[in-house]
């Protein structure tokens, strides 16, 4: 297969060093939730130091419990007492307050002004601590330390593993002066905080995509009138990138095994996807036709890739095997179905689903190809999935804003993240870190 | 339809210049050929030997009093530069080929003028579908311009998608209005 496309890859030294500009401050709204949910006491930690901490650890865990939908905190002053160590722990009292998990905190000032910090989480029910952590910690690692804390403590109440550590990447685009637009690359904390901009353009950027390590983010921005895709390294800053002499660049996707990135390319005419083999450094187009074919994602098992193609008149998703090379549509339910993501167990997909002239995030069983519709707002777009796979975020709008929502897998979730940086769009949820 | 009449009269004209003065090999054969058949072997030989000069102020003269009286329709026409579409279609709608034809004969008289073909989408549907349909409307329009002559290093093609709407709302009459191509001379 020869491969004509013009292709251009080229390292920029251009290090976008993470400039710590001003960045989106995100509220989340829990809207709606879970039916039943886990009650769990968080007990206002005890600290005997005499400054304010500039963080309450047990507000942040509190926070993300709330949002997962699945819990519902004690209010502090319902609690009949506020033990901060083992010999305050009566778990008669807790029982009669109806509650199911007790979590402490003891907190000591340490050498170096740093903190001693003891926590631990009660099984109210089974009468027995389920795990206790002690350990120093700086004051500005707090916030890390508070979702790590919840991240564990999530894990043992529920047998799945949290997602509080990780991050998510999305575009804010605000207007400046008239016409003009600020568009910022941003990664934040996965409760909406600590948003920081790693790149910035007065043009559009769209289609954020992780790296399966976490360690790199790709994504599209129009430069000029070409689409550019830049593959940026968050550790070093390098930044590489994509585009062609002629046409667009677009919708970038890393496979799980590092070794492709599948990406778009309008060079040949009509968009048509292309796998760029980091190895050889390569390009192989994998779709031929005269119709749209766009958003390439890979399976978790990196063996094949779904994508939108409208090669069947309205778009629909296919999956396109990367041995046999056979594609297999897979989307016949609803007007259109595009943008498709794997969930991390290969299980599912989620992807923008068309029903009437309104637009709604769906799942879709892989093994029954049952379709599940998963959100209410309408212009729905952009899934990605959690990798604990119990949630998605989306991009939505409210009014004529772009804002970023939370669903969780089986429908009941719904948590909701404005910001006061214009609107909020493109998200994409990390990998687990570290 | 007296003005599309016209219109096709003057992209046909620019077309000939074009010919005339760019190429001529295949238009004089054929003038020549045409000419053996009716006219005296002596007037071919003069035709052959004037060539291209005969040819351009024979057919220009009379088209170019036509052409006058027409300017201003098709300066009317050329100052029309929005292209809009059908929802998640790219075919262009009959009613704007009238317009498309003046932008045609304009960049076929002018192969040096520079043409930049800015592709939009609505909202609806996720932004990178409509990124590529932004970019099959810009390259539609930029096939008809080439079918009707005009060269294709004049045209580049770019689109947006959905990220830069004429209109903001969320009904079919904002949603029409950006569906569209901006014809944007450079």
């Amino acid at each position: 297969m020869s491969i004509p496309n013009r292709l251009t890859i080229f390292m920029s030294m251009v290090c976008l060093l993470f400039p710590m500009l001003a960045s989106a401050d995100i509220d989340i709204v829990v809207t709606k939730g879970y039916d039943t949910k886990t009650k769990v006491a968080i007990v206002p930690f005890f600290w005997e130091g005499s400054e304010v901490l500039p963080e309450k650890i047990e507000n942040v865990i509190t926070g993300n419990l709330l949002r997962t939908g699945r819990f519902e905190p004690l209010p502090a002053t319902r609690m009949l007492s506020q033990p901060f160590n083992e010999e305050g722990v009566f778990y008669r009292d807790w029982r009669l307050l109806g509650q199911e998990f007790l979590i402490i905190g003891h907190l000591t000032p340490f050498n170096d002004s740093k903190i001693q910090a003891e926590v631990a989480l009660y099984d109210v029910v089974k009468n027995r601590r389920v795990v206790r952590v002690t350990q120093v910690i700086g004051v500005h690692q707090l916030r890390d330390f508070s979702h790590s804390l919840s991240d564990l403590f999530y894990e043992r109440m529920t047998g799945v593993k949290g997602i509080f550590s990780t991050r998510i990447a999305f575009v804010t685009r605000k207007v400046t002066n008239g016409d003009q637009y600020d568009y910022r690359l941003q990664i934040a904390d996965a409760d909406g905080q600590r948003a920081r901009t790693v790149y910035r353009s007065k043009e559009p950027i769209i289609s954020v995509s992780w790296s399966d390590s976490g360690e790199k983010i790709a994504f599209a921005n129009k430069v000029g009138d070409r689409w550019t895709i830049f593959i940026q390294d968050l550790k070093s800053g390098q930044v590489n990138s994509i585009s062609d002499a002629r046409g667009y660049t677009s919708s970038p996707a890393f496979s799980p095994d590092g070794r492709f990135l599948a990406y778009v390319s309008s060079n040949k005419n009509s968009p048509e996807i292309y796998l760029y083999d980091f190895q050889t450094g390569k390009s192989e187009r994998i779709t031929r036709n005269t119709y749209i074919d766009t958003e390439p994602s890979f399976s978790p098992d990196s063996k094949s890739l779904v994508f939108t193609s409208e090669k069947g008149g309205r778009p629909q998703i296919y999956r396109y095997d990367l041995a046999t090379k056979a594609a297999e549509r897979l989307t016949f339910d609803g007007v259109q179905n595009l943008r498709a993501r794997y969930s991390s167990d290969g299980r599912y997909l989620v992807f923008v689903h068309q029903i009437d002239s309104r637009f709604h995030i769906a799942s879709m069983d892989l093994a029954t190809r049952d379709i599940r519709v998963l959100t209410e707002t309408n212009l729905d777009e952009s899934p990605s999935i959690a990798p604990n796979g119990t949630m998605l975020v989306y991009a939505t709008q409210r009014g004529n804003r772009g804002v970023l929502a939370w669903v969780s897998l089986d429908g009941q979730v719904t948590n909701e993240m404005k910001s006061d940086f214009g609107d909020v769009i493109e998200p994409a949820w990390s990998p687990y870190l570290n | 339809m007296a003005k599309s009449k016209l219109l096709t009269i003057a992209a046909l004209t620019s077309t000939l210049v074009l010919v005339a003065c760019g190429g001529n090999t295949d238009t004089s054969e054929q003038g020549s050929a045409t000419t053996t058949s009716t006219v005296e072997p002596v007037d071919t030989v003069e035709l052959v030997v004037d060539d291209s000069i005969d040819l351009v102020v024979e057919d220009v003269e009379p088209v170019a009093v036509i052409e006058t009286a027409m300017d201003d329709m098709y300066n009317e026409l050329l100052e029309l530069t929005l292209v809009y579409f059908d929802f998640d279609k790219s075919n262009i709608r009959p009613e704007f080929v009238e317009m498309l034809d003046a932008h045609a004969a304009f960049l076929v008289a002018n192969p040096s003028q520079m043409v930049v073909l800015e592709g939009h989408a609505d909202e609806r549907g996720t932004r990178e579908y409509n990124l590529g349909l932004g970019e099959l409307r810009a390259k539609q329009v930029a096939t008809f311009l080439q079918i009707k002559g005009v060269s294709a290093g004049q045209i580049d093609t770019v689109s947006y998608g959905e990220e830069k709407p004429l209109a903001i709302g969320k009904t079919e009459a904002e949603y029409s209005q950006n569906r569209r191509v901006e014809i944007v001379y450079k």
